[in-house]
């Protein structure tokens, strides 16, 4: 096992291959969707509201049926996929590098620079994320935009805290030190030295960190703190039809269950990789 | 024990402190005019100009947070735009009904939570272990308004078992009612109607603590059971369900208790997507209602109010994980 590519010990690691599967999916129709979709997701058609989806009613044109105001619910939904994927990744790559450098400078320098970046992150978890996301989507203005920028701002304590922890360990190494005997500048050691070395976790932490940004942007949507409503968003979508989820509950379906399995297909692949990437974890269920 | 609890008195009120200013700072220093924000684009200059009047906008940014503060310390958050009432006086209002949500919520995750973990942990590697242990990670990735929506869908809507929202039905629309209120008065119809209520949004806002705590009983467990007072005690000959429970749980409840402490500020962060959606008349679906009508005062109150809660609730967990374990004591 030890010494084998990540891919051949993932083949072991049944929930990580599930999780990986889930997500090919949800990247595939976010892939698929820039060139085509059944119908135009945007498109307004008022003869044809609450359309029952193809499974339900064999005559219907659309395979997952239409929302309150005759929208094509399978092609908002893939529509949906490319606007979370983007979500995903541009929450992760800020937050992530935010953070992660905030974590290595704390976790590097010490003293009094780590204790005063390490006191304002604690002031920032100290409030549930979600809340302080909700403030500043408040100051800001409701858009997914600023979704997103108040979920990446909530989310840089996490990656700063995995950083710092990393950092501590891996400083204290003989290579580390051997560097700096060398004559290696802080700035070379914390950036050819360490942050290498810190790739493990930051990982884990950013395979997890995907599904959640995905999830809190959703959910920031679904309180009325997103796009206007023409926007795919799923967590939008899931808001716009609840109203109606007595006469058309499958209108909810598809953007309930894309956001589940999504941030499920995360969640396993990142526990998978932690199992795998972690030496002190493998073996142990 | 007395100069660990003023010590972590002390990192409270700090920590309390930084929020009141990285709130404050939120509202003043990022980019857009608060009292704009409030009022929508469309709003005429002098509205604005009169809004910021009144909210004190127009003073030099120090004053202003040496008033906010001044008033936050007395509880003071000013009135709520809206309704024109003290945000004090609305939280107080509403904070009976997140209260018993939370708490509920909370029982119930730590009760099957604990159950769920201990069972997967003794019967580990085996079907029940793989299925509970999935479906704990299934609990963490449902979105929180997914599994509302999910149950109501189900429970409400298709089983018709179950109201869908509210905190009672209007036969007992009694202010202050809810589970405690219904059962002090001994009106047990209220009381039933009550429960019946909480339900599925206990349910709802309890999953994800209860996969976290399962999750984190059945490792710490697995730890515990690889130990020599273990292997001790089944050397004695005792029960599998002594060792299990009597020896091994209870050295493994540690971390579970922190990290139930923490779950708390999801539960206080949850309560706003848990009480929008079934309409449940507590704290946190009125800040929804404020932050979709942009009700600054009211924001800062209920968000600093949330802070203040959760931070109580951390110190609580810890001065217990310090009474429970004396190595927490000696290490602070």
């Amino acid at each position: 096992m030890k010494g084998s590519p990540i891919w051949r010990r993932m083949l072991k690691h049944p929930l990580a291959l599930v999780g990986a599967a889930a997500l090919a999916l949800f990247v595939l129709a976010a892939l698929v969707s820039f060139v085509y979709t059944p119908h135009n997701p945007r498109e307004v058609d008022l003869d044809v509201q609450h359309q029952k989806p193809r499974l339900i009613d064999s005559d219907s044109r659309y395979w997952l049926g239409t929302d309150n105001v005759g929208r094509d619910i399978l092609s908002r939904t893939m529509a949906g996929a490319r606007i979370s994927l983007r979500v995903g990744i541009l929450v992760v790559v800020c937050a992530g590098l935010i953070g992660s450098l905030l974590g290595a400078v704390a976790g590097y320098a010490g003293g009094w620079i780590d204790n005063l970046l390490m006191r304002i992150l604690d002031i920032m978890m100290a409030l549930p994320g979600i809340l302080l996301a909700i403030v500043i989507v408040t100051i800001l203005g409701p858009s997914l935009q600023n979704a997103m920028i108040a979920v990446t701002i909530v989310s840089i304590p996490l990656y700063a805290r995995v950083m710092r922890a990393e950092t501590l360990r891996v400083k204290s190494q003989e290579f580390v030190e051997a560097a700096r005997a060398l004559g290696a500048s802080d700035f070379r050691i914390l950036v050819r030295a360490i942050l290498p070395n810190c790739a493990a976790p930051l990982i884990v932490q950013v395979t997890l960190g995907m599904g959640t940004a995905i999830l809190e942007t959703a959910g920031l949507s679904y309180l009325g703190l997103g796009d206007e409503p023409s926007v795919p968003e799923w967590g939008r979508m899931i808001a716009e039809e609840f109203k109606y989820i007595r006469e058309a509950w499958w209108t909810v379906i598809p953007p309930l269950a894309s956001i589940s399995l999504t941030t499920l297909g995360f969640n396993l692949l990142g526990d998978g990789l932690r199992d795998i990437l972690d030496p002190r974890l493998r073996g142990r269920s | 024990m007395t100069a660990y609890i003023l010590r972590r008195l002390g990192a409270l009120l700090i920590s309390l402190w930084g929020v009141s200013l990285l709130l404050f700072m939120m509202t003043h220093l990022i980019p857009g005019n608060p009292a704009r924000a409030m009022l929508g684009e469309r709003a005429n200059a002098e509205a604005v100009a009169k809004l910021e009047r009144e909210l004190g906008l127009d003073r030099p940014l120090y004053e202003q947070y040496g008033r906010f503060l001044a008033n936050a310390v007395r509880l003071d958050f000013g009135r709520s735009i809206k309704t024109k009432r003290p945000v004090a006086q609305e939280l107080w209002a509403r904070f009976p009904a997140t209260l018993e949500l939370t708490m509920c919520a909370m029982v119930f995750a730590v009760v099957f939570g604990l159950l769920l973990g201990s069972l997967a942990a003794a019967r580990r590697g085996g079907a029940f272990d793989f299925i509970s242990m999935t479906a704990s990670l299934a609990g963490v990735s449902i979105p929180i308004y997914c599994l509302g929506l999910l149950l109501i869908l189900l429970f409400a809507n298709g089983l018709e078992w179950l109201p869908n929202g509210g905190r009672h039905s209007e036969a007992y629309a009694v202010a202050g009612a809810g589970l405690i209120g219904s059962l002090l008065k001994g009106d047990l119809g209220a009381f039933w109607d009550a429960a019946v209520h909480l339900i599925l949004p206990t349910v709802t806002l309890g999953a994800v603590p209860l996969a976290i705590i399962s999750r984190m009983t059945r490792s710490s467990l697995l730890e515990a059971l690889g130990q020599d007072y273990v292997r001790t005690a089944e050397a004695k000959g005792l029960r599998p369900s002594v060792v299990l429970f009597k020896h091994a749980l209870r050295n493994a409840l540690i971390p579970v208790l922190t990290i139930t402490g923490l779950e708390f500020g999801y539960l206080l962060g949850g309560a706003v997507m848990t009480e929008s959606i079934f309409s449940w008349p507590g704290v946190g679906r009125w800040l929804w209602l404020s932050v979709l009508a942009r009700d600054l005062p009211a924001i800062q109150g209920g968000v600093l109010f949330v802070a203040l809660l959760f931070m109580t609730i951390v110190l609580i967990m810890d001065l217990l994980y310090a009474a429970v374990d004396p190595r927490i004591r000696a290490a602070a």
